[in-house]
């Protein structure tokens, strides 16, 4: 016990190291991408490998960008920002409603949103692909992306946790201040669930800007294609070309990077609320 | 009309009057947004379960066969039985894998203050990345060849370059370590809040007994982390049983099957052969292991641990 610092110690160097050599695993594949959409071939494709650039380029990350990039781009971002704008507002309404007004069958819709939330993807594709594209016509559009996520159970699930702790007395007194419904939801609701409206929208971006199996499926020309699904396209003939394939993942990974650093905060905090909530 | 109803029920003194209250047309709005739901997520599940019993192709008449399809599935479909065994077997390494490291990392920044933020950041990274992005780059880092970064570190350690990818044995390890990469900042960060949820008091008078820090962390962490491993295990579980965008960037299925996943084969019987009754067949069977792994593990953990 009484040498108990000096282990401490002894062992918290060790700790720092692994944490560091830790961090570093983490980092390296994105440094790699970094300096690969840059390098030259030949240095690429060199052993040992080469770490620090001597020459640099920007040929592949052009030659990447004018390969229907900006069109990737135009759609994901349409997409990522009507999904997201609909679910924040969709999944905070259905929340305060079940969380706060009694109607017929709201346990069983309840439950049902539950249900929905544990079934997997691969159960519902294939008749959910035959209802976007057969029945809607809506095969290579952004709409076929679009509409089915402009809602989801989950969202509806989490919202309906936080708008549950919010007590009956506010909104009585709203009402009897002459607030109508709308006016409470607008303005006292939304107000104090703020950290969940910024949770529920970080987690459906990263989670519609991500999505791949859905977009894959109902896009087959470049008109509608999303980042995740036209950079696949983009690298599949050409897996020789180290360089120009590692420029487009980049191309991809940047702008959710950049996001991410500016806002980490509120990504981190945003998940673990969508993680504890559930 | 409205104003009526609220002073009414005011006068009552209802401890809840809202919930008391008769119907309410605002709750007319959840008509569109079950709408949508009940034609994207409820209707399909059985729309699902009424195809599995059909030879649905697309585009085609559909014809009632029974239980041939799932009849087909177990003792012909040599692939879709390969493929459970993969999925099952990638799921059960790789989510006690992950939280493991991600706990282990838990334990160790948390209460360092100055570097948590830091490590956080960096730990979490790839979670919030494109995985299509992440994975093509990873295809490169996995290279059977000694330009692939990870053989040239086994060089270093003079070990010789491995298959990898090309491999049937090492290529779902692979897999492995790419969702380990990206998944263990999530995990570290529920651990994390986790952790901050135990009593700092509990671990002083565990100190004072005498207790050291092997048995602070049997003791007191891990029971009390308890809902924490249970959600992150269950969801992890669920998640990593649906695993279909990194094999199919990385491998293709292959080499022979080593890599393909139930989901994968799902999309190319479906979406490649359009066999879409007998697809729809997999998907139940599919959704049946996922339940019955997911009720194993709620009662195997809950029962353990319950404080």
């Amino acid at each position: 016990m009484n040498s108990g610092k000096t282990v401490t110690r002894f062992k918290s160097a060790y700790f720092y190291l692994f944490l560091f050599a830790g961090a570093a695993i983490m980092f390296l594949p994105f440094y790699w991408t970094m300096i690969t959409s840059i390098m030259f071939p030949e240095e690429t494709n060199h052993f040992p490998i080469i770490w620090i650039p001597t020459r640099v380029t920007l040929k592949w990350l052009v030659q990447a960008w004018s390969a229907k990039f900006p069109l990737y781009y135009m759609n994901s971002i349409i997409i990522a920002v009507v999904v997201v704008l609909s679910n924040v507002y969709t999944s905070a309404l259905a929340g305060f409603i079940f969380a706060k007004y009694k109607f017929p069958l709201k346990n069983f819709l309840f439950i049902l949103i539950l249900a929905t939330m544990m079934v997997p993807g691969a159960v519902t594709i294939i008749p959910a692909y035959y209802i976007a594209t057969v029945i809607m016509h809506l095969k290579n559009t952004l709409w076929a992306m679009i509409i089915p996520a402009l809602i989801s159970p989950f969202g509806i699930f989490l919202m309906r946790q936080f708008t549950e702790s919010i007590p009956d007395e506010l909104l009585d007194a709203a009402r009897i201040d002459g607030a109508g419904d709308f006016r409470t939801f607008w303005q006292i609701v939304l107000p104090l669930c703020t950290p969940a409206l910024s949770a529920n929208a970080i987690f459906h971006f990263i989670w519609i800007w991500n999505d791949f199996l859905w977009p894959l499926l109902v896009t087959d020309s470049d008109k509608a294609r999303t980042l995740p699904v036209g950079l696949a396209l983009f690298a599949s003939p050409r897996w020789l070309q180290t360089n120009l394939v590692v420029s487009g993942s980049l191309l991809v990974l940047l702008p959710m990077v950049i996001i991410y650093f500016i806002f980490q905060r509120a990504f981190v905090q945003g998940i673990v609320l969508t993680g504890l909530k559930y | 009309m409205t104003a009526t109803t609220v002073v009414r029920e005011g006068e009552t003194g209802a401890k809840t009057p809202r919930k008391r209250q008769r119907f309410n047309p605002f709750v007319l709005w959840l008509v569109p947004i079950i709408g949508l739901m009940l034609l994207f997520s409820v209707i399909p599940i059985f729309a699902s379960f009424f195809l599995s019993f059909t030879d649905y192709r697309l585009n085609q008449a559909i014809k009632f066969i029974g239980f041939d399809n799932f009849i087909y599935a177990f003792t012909r479909d040599e692939v879709f039985l390969r493929t459970i065994v993969n999925t099952i077997y990638y799921a059960f390494v790789s989510v006690p894998v992950g939280m493991a490291i991600s706990l282990i990392v838990a334990q160790f920044i948390f209460n360092r203050k100055h570097l948590q933020s830091l490590f956080r950041t960096m730990y979490f990274l790839p979670y919030i990345t494109p995985m299509i992005a992440v994975v093509v780059v990873w295809r490169f880092l996995l290279q059977p060849s000694q330009f692939g970064i990870l053989n040239s570190f086994l060089a270093a350690f003079k070990i010789p370059a491995q298959p990898l990818l090309n491999s049937s044995i090492q290529v779902i390890p692979s897999i492995i370590l790419i969702t380990t990469w990206a998944s263990v900042g999530y995990n570290m960060v529920l651990f994390l809040a986790g952790l901050g949820g135990i009593p700092f008091s509990f671990y002083e008078a565990a100190k004072i007994d005498g207790a050291n820090s092997w048995q602070l962390f049997w003791k007191i962490t891990w029971p009390l982390l308890s809902p924490t491993v249970l959600f992150t295990t269950v969801t992890g579980s669920i998640g990593a049983l649906q695993i279909f965008s990194i094999p199919y960037i990385l491998t293709q299925g292959g080499p022979e099957d080593a890599s393909r996943t139930v989901v994968m084969w799902i999309y190319q019987t479906g979406f490649n052969q359009f066999r879409m009754g007998y697809a729809s067949s997999l998907a139940m069977v599919f959704f049946a292991i996922i339940m019955t792994l997911t009720i194993i593990q709620l009662r195997f953990l809950r029962t353990r641990w319950s404080y």
